[in-house]
């Protein structure tokens, strides 16, 4: 029991700090979650800050020189940073960490599943910004930064209610412990849980998009993007393999009474369902 | 067990961990004072480039880091009004008692080597030497989108000869006015 009871603490932490990422200041609309200024003075939280002002200045001062002239240095110079801010970037709140540590506690899994819903949730997330980000650059020219903030909202509004509906279909398999439908589903679930989970679109990679598509170096910005991706999918990903690790740990705990597993995972799965559920919620109601 | 605290430990500083600006915006702050205490603050902020090269992109006729008086209003309104509701991300204490900001005055966009600086004062009449002993300011963005850190030099203390004050730094980002060490 102590164990479950250091998970639920963790779990709730980690929604509550999840959500507090998803409200922005630009659009006007105050958010409704506070955290303590504590976090911030940390000298942790001012060391990984600066780590990625200083990558995303880096990465700026890149993009237009590579304008000037093509420099192989800079070239990788650049795949290096994107790489490692998108590993740094996707440590925040957000990024559907929360949604996939809590699937795989609910459900067992392998790293390679873990690793797919790592790269689905980094490539809709930055997918959909580079399809913004080209909308915007070249097609809806005239909208302002306000404008295209409300879009990403809206957009995140929406897989907010997917992710609630996913929340509602797992709690019901459960309910009715429909094994059957549950094998079929199973690989779907996964793809459409980091579909719906990367469907915010990240500000970043849209920001980087756009400012590439202006100074001309649209391949260089795509490049970045897609490197910033491969970090984020990593970080992910990461977070996915320990939560498949530590569920089986706490299964091989209670493995020699067969009741007690059946009665952990029966908690683990409705608990984690509702959890889905609140975040999808969440989402939504700090979004609107 | 051992394995399982491990574990819920790097989890626990995993979601601690938590770095998610996309705005970065260094800030000073001069006090005012007048004969009797302070009169209010007069703010700088200074962007980085990728958020201001969007502003001026997206508020600016010619875009531009030479900004008109025109242009200034527009971003004015459209893209500094919008903190308000946030209170211009001001943290401020009066004797360990939170302020709220809802008014600033005097706003002026620059831009200066590809970055962009909003100045701005904050109205706040405070006698000092009958009402106040300690303020605290910092800047804080609830929704993590912006980090808001103070510049190097951040504060800018010009005293007259009728007020006496102290400012320290406990932390890396706030700064405390002490006023009765002048008394």
């Amino acid at each position: 029991m102590k164990i479950t009871k250091i998970i639920l603490i963790f779990l709730i932490l980690f929604i509550f700090i999840s959500l507090l990422a998803q409200a922005n200041p630009f659009t006007g609309k105050k958010s409704s979650a506070k955290v303590s200024t504590t976090f911030q003075r940390s000298s942790t939280w001012h060391t990984i800050t600066n780590w990625q002002k200083e990558m995303n200045a880096k990465l700026t001062f890149l993009l237009k020189n590579l304008k000037e002239s093509f420099n192989l240095k800079y070239f990788f110079i650049l795949i290096f940073i994107s790489i490692a801010f998108g590993i740094i970037h996707a440590i925040g709140p957000g990024h559907g960490k929360m949604i996939v540590g809590t699937y795989f506690l609910k459900e067992k899994a392998t790293p390679i599943k873990a690793l797919k819903i790592g790269c689905t949730i980094s490539i809709t997330h930055s997918g959909l910004a580079i399809i913004l980000g080209i909308i915007f650059g070249l097609i809806v020219k005239g909208m302002k930064m306000h404008g295209r903030l409300d879009i990403q909202n809206y957009i995140g509004i929406f897989g907010g209610g997917l992710i609630t509906l996913l929340g509602i279909y797992y709690l019901w398999q459960q309910l009715t412990n429909n094994e059957h439908l549950h094998k079929i589903s199973s690989g779907k679930n996964e793809i459409l849980l980091g579909i719906f989970s990367g469907m915010i679109p990240c500000p970043i990679s849209m920001t980087i998009i756009l400012f590439s598509l202006y100074f001309n170096v649209f391949l260089y910005g795509l490049i970045s993007v897609i490197f910033f991706s491969v970090g984020m999918a990593f970080t992910i990903s990461l977070i996915g393999i320990i939560m498949i690790k530590s569920r089986d740990i706490i299964s091989n705990i209670t493995v020699k009474n067969q009741k007690r597993v059946e009665v952990f995972q029966k908690i683990f799965g409705l608990l984690t369902s509702l959890i889905i559920i609140l975040i999808g919620l969440g989402l939504v109601i700090t979004k609107l | 067990m051992k394995k399982i605290k491990m574990i819920t430990l790097i989890l626990l500083l995993a979601a601690l961990l938590y770095s998610h600006p996309h705005v970065w915006i260094e800030y000073t702050i001069q006090p005012v004072f007048s004969e009797t205490g302070l009169e209010g603050l007069q703010l700088e902020w200074t962007f980085d480039e990728m958020f201001s090269w969007q502003i001026v992109m997206d508020y600016t006729d010619d875009h531009d880091y030479n900004i008109s008086a025109e242009e200034n209003q527009v971003i004015a309104e459209e893209a500094f009004g919008y903190l308000a509701e946030s209170g211009y991300f001001a943290d401020f204490y009066i004797d360990g008692k939170k302020k709220d900001v809802k008014i600033v005055t005097d706003f002026q966009s620059e831009g200066k080597d590809e970055l962009l600086i909003y100045h701005f004062f904050i109205p706040w009449k405070i006698n000092a030497k009958k009402e106040v002993t300690h303020l605290k300011l910092c800047f804080f963005d609830e929704s993590i989108f912006c980090e808001i850190v103070p510049k190097k030099d951040g504060m800018i203390l010009l005293q007259n000869d009728n007020i006496s004050v102290e400012y320290s730094m406990p932390d890396r980002i706030t700064y405390q006015l002490d006023f009765s060490k002048g008394k």
